[in-house]
């Protein structure tokens, strides 16, 4: 295995910038999931670092190796595809034989690789059927296989996990994450599913309009985001976003509503929120952070109640605050019902403030 | 903390690099290699006649065809020609001819794709045995059908009479009121299952959900049809009525053969519709009659032909006819078989020519053909568009335009009385359609195949050559099939560039051979009946590849 740099990585479609500047090192073992909403590069960057598609610049080292005009077939890396791109008309064996046959090993050692890697997969049962035989689970781990059979430099994955039911997403993704402890695989993993980067991944890329937002353990990602954009993409539900205006009132600074409502920040926000380039500030909060109050309650501001949605361990109050939608996590004994007018407390070690101009979070030194 | 700051902003984005076209060529150069080989060929054969026909149309040639002493006269030649009433009446007789023939092939084809749509018992063979007029070629159609109109010996005019519908046998070809209805049916005949072809494999394509959702819906048969069925089959529908239009705005072959120029004055007849609306539960039973009617129109030439191929000459020549011969002989065959006879030799001679030069066709055409197709689905290289549509374009323009300047241009080549004419021009017939239809095929084979081959270890070509041509098989076959067809029956070129008997193939030489003895019909009809069966087993053999590659290559869209 082998570690794995982008340096300001370029791609242009035309005049459109699929991936804009992208530089990030995978290092050797390491699990990174590459995170975003469609479109926005992550695929794009995985085919770069494949060698799928030409760069429009920037540089990319496999190893110490500068593979950034080498054929994928030089690359000597894997490739797990969502839709597993098995070939439909060989047999599960000669599919898993082919990167061998390629390389032009020995009939028997290809024989003896092919097998090994079926009895890791437990798929020695599978191995003279057709690709179309087979389940969705099945034909994972085919590809799976593949990938493994001949141990590359590093194992690049598209969205691997995102054809299958609910159910063998789980189990798929904990063999994969058994796979990456035991090979100590270095691992580029594309997912728009934020819960899969979050679960697999040592470190998280979150990708949105062809650039890295964020490049973080999955923790730090999760507790301090960057942006507005890292915010509301990483967790379920969604952080909760509400646009206010700060207010200096001595040496204190307080957020504002058109409503009427006003809340004091402590002094860490304070210092927080006078770095915004403008009045205009974002409160950002996780449902987790938040509590509510029948009745009026010192800091808490008034919101009416949307919907209610029981999961059983735990249930979810959407309501509503100056047109914001704000997500409120409860113990399943608590009763709330549509459109009463509820109070909403916030946590202010655990808020997040935005710049609502840069979206950019504000950090307080 | 290993963060990186967001950059959301478009301030920070660099201007994007802009490269010429040039640049741009050389980075695709590669790729221009795969569609090279096609566009030769087709520069060859279609740009070179063109740029000829064009600057040829502004001179004035003597007789005899002496070029060296042609004479410009500027768009003289235009105004003669738009000024002459034969021009006119001409132009009016093809337009009628094409209107006509393409839209009751059509119609025709869309009636036994719908019949044929639900599963019955017989099906398989009921389409197979619409299809083979299709594949017949239309010289020996045109014999067949010469055959059945015969004015004293004819099957139609004998079985009019006996039906007691005419005094006696009218003469369909020789009078200007029934010539054109009677060529349009000998076309039709020949081309309506083309339609049915392409339409059923529309028909594969309609999801039925939407069926079962109108049905649930509360659309009748008919508003299904009309609503469901018909809107998907647009696509399918413009390709098979432009491939009509087209070959038969061109066609030549039937009108000639059969009448040998004619009754110039051909006027066009009456089309009388087909189609009716019944009750829905009477769609079953039209269905099957209409389908039944089809199979008759299909079979009875094909028999008759078969029948009299087994007559002697002097029991062919009987009124009313023998409708099943008294002494069934195959003496007809053996003359055709038997290598010591001057006719058996002359036979054989031609039926190796016309394999010779097919094999060789559909060889050059699938290896041709494969790559550009390949290129066309897959590589962004500029001029792609317009090299596609090019290709495309050929099928526009009729044989007889391109015989004057393609004869000259292969006397230049030295191909004149070589098969390498043949082959060179009957390459670029099936190229337009293999090429669309392998493109549909490479269109929907997932490129995330090629990147795992690539990634796996192969280079491009490997992969092309190891992962995707396996999976478009049924493409490449039936490819395969259109071009062997399109070479095995073609005539007119054959008839242009051959003057040796010896290199002669058998369209032509069926033709050569029996003009001064039409006397002989039997041996005419055992003659064609021999030139039809390669095709129609082949492709008898083979359709249920062509049906695939219909379905899942080109109609898919």
């Amino acid at each position: 295995m082998a570690r794995v740099v982008l340096k300001d990585v370029v791609k242009t479609y035309g005049s459109v910038y699929a991936v804009n500047r992208v530089s990030l090192t995978v290092e050797d073992g390491e699990f990174v999931a590459l995170v975003g909403p469609s479109g926005c590069g992550k695929t794009t960057t995985l085919n770069l670092v494949a060698g799928l598609i030409p760069m429009t610049s920037g540089e990319v080292f496999i190893g110490d190796r500068d593979v950034t005009d080498l054929d994928p077939k030089d690359r000597d890396i894997a490739m797990v595809f969502q839709n597993y791109a098995l070939y439909p008309n060989k047999s599960v064996f000669n599919n898993l034989a082919f990167p061998l046959q390629m390389r032009k090993l020995a009939k028997d050692e290809i024989d003896k690789k092919v097998r090994a890697a079926a009895k890791t997969l437990d798929i020695t049962h599978l191995l003279e059927r057709r690709p179309r035989e087979l389940s969705g689970g099945q034909q994972q781990r085919v590809a799976l296989g593949r990938a493994l059979v001949r141990d590359p430099r590093a194992f690049l994955m598209d969205e691997p996990l995102s054809n299958l039911d609910a159910k063998l997403r789980v189990q798929m993704r904990t063999e994969i994450k058994r796979f990456h402890q035991d090979l100590k695989a270095t691992i580029i993993y594309v997912t728009h599913d934020q819960l899969e980067a979050v679960t697999m991944a040592d470190k998280m890329a979150v990708m949105n309009g062809g650039f890295l937002q964020q490049y973080d353990t999955p923790a730090n990602v999760f507790a301090h985001p960057v942006n507005m954009f890292v915010a509301s993409f990483i967790g379920s539900p969604a952080m909760s976003l509400i646009p206010v205006d700060a207010t200096t009132r001595g040496d204190a600074v307080v957020l504002t509503s058109p409503e009427g409502w006003e809340l004091p920040l402590s002094a860490q926000n304070t210092a927080k929120a006078r770095k915004s380039s403008t009045s205009k500030i974002v409160l950002g909060a996780r449902h987790s952070t938040v509590r509510l109050h029948h009745a009026p309650a010192a800091g808490a501001i008034p919101a009416k109640v949307y919907t209610v949605e029981p999961t059983g361990d735990i249930t979810f109050v959407q309501v509503f605050i100056d047109g914001a939608v704000v997500n409120v996590s409860v113990p399943p004994n608590v009763v709330i019902r549509p459109d009463e007018t509820v109070y909403v407390e916030f946590d202010q070690d655990r808020i997040h403030l935005f710049d609502a101009e840069t979206t950019n979070a504000l950090a307080a030194d | 903390m290993n963060t990186v700051t967001g950059q959301t902003r478009p301030s920070s984005v660099a201007e994007p690099v802009r490269r010429n076209l040039f640049q741009s060529m050389w980075t695709h150069r590669a790729d221009y290699g795969y569609v090279l080989p096609a566009i030769v060929v087709m520069l060859i054969v279609i740009a070179y006649p063109v740029y000829y026909t064009i600057d040829l149309s502004f001179f004035q040639t003597p007789p005899g065809l002496q070029l060296r002493d042609k004479k410009f006269i500027g768009l003289e030649n235009y105004r003669a020609i738009l000024s002459s009433a034969v021009f006119w009446k001409v132009t009016g007789n093809t337009v009628m001819w094409t209107i006509s023939s393409t839209v009751i092939a059509f119609l025709l084809g869309l009636g036994c794709a719908l019949a044929l749509h639900r599963e019955f018992i017989g099906r398989g063979v009921l389409r197979a045995i619409l299809l083979i007029p299709w594949v017949v070629s239309a010289v020996a159609a045109s014999y067949v059908w010469k055959w059945l109109y015969h004015s004293d010996f004819g099957v139609i005019g004998a079985a009019l009479v006996s039906f007691g519908l005419a005094e006696r046998p009218p003469n369909f070809i020789d009078n200007i009121n029934t010539v054109l209805p009677a060529l349009i049916v000998v076309n039709i005949w020949r081309e309506f299952s083309f339609a049915m072809i392409m339409l059923m494999a529309g028909l594969q394509t309609v999801p039925d959900q939407l069926l079962r959702a109108a049905q649930v819906d509360g659309a009748s048969a008919w508003q299904r049809f009309w609503h469901v069925t018909f809107p998907h089959l647009r696509g399918v529908s413009t390709v098979t009525i432009l491939l009509l239009a087209v070959a038969n705005f061109n066609s030549f072959i039937i009108p000639w053969i059969m009448t040998g120029g004619g009754p110039s004055n051909a006027s066009p007849g009456q089309v009388k519709r087909t189609q009716r609306r019944k009750p829905a539960d009477g769609w079953r039973w039209a269905g099957r009659i209409f389908l039944a009617v089809m199979l008759v129109y299909t079979v009875v030439p094909m028999a008759w032909m078969l029948i009299t191929s087994l007559k002697t000459g002097f029991a062919a020549m009987m009124y009313p006819p023998q409708w099943w011969p008294a002494e069934p002989t195959l003496s007809n065959y053996l003359r055709l078989l038997d290598p010591r006879d001057t006719i058996g030799q002359d036979f054989l001679h031609y039926f190796w020519n016309s394999m010779f030069v097919s094999i060789s066709t559909t060889i050059l055409a699938v290896v041709v053909a494969v790559p550009a197709a390949y290129a066309f689905s897959r590589f962004r290289f500029p001029g792609r568009n317009f090299l596609f549509f090019a290709v495309l374009l050929r099928n526009m323009f009729p044989a007889v335009i391109f015989l004057v300047p393609l004869f000259i241009l292969m006397r230049w080549l030295g191909l004149v009385n070589t098969h390498g004419s043949l082959i060179l021009t009957y390459l670029t017939f099936g190229l337009p359609l293999a090429i669309w239809l392998l493109k549909g095929f490479y269109d929907n084979i997932p490129i995330q195949l090629e990147q795992a081959a690539r990634i796996d270890g192969a280079t491009r070509l490997q992969a092309f050559l190891l992962v995707v041509m396996p999976l478009s098989t049924p493409g490449i076959i039936a490819t395969a099939i259109y071009s062997f067809i399109g070479a095995w029956n073609e005539f007119i070129y054959a008839a242009t560039f051959l003057n040796k008997n010896e290199q002669m193939t058998l369209p032509v030489g069926l033709q050569r051979f029996f003009a001064e003895n039409t006397t002989d019909w039997p041996g005419l009809m055992a003659a064609s009946f021999m030139m039809s069966v390669p095709v129609v087993v082949l492709f008898l053999v083979l359709q249920r590849y062509f049906v695939r590659a219909l379905t899942e290559g080109a109609v898919k869209h």
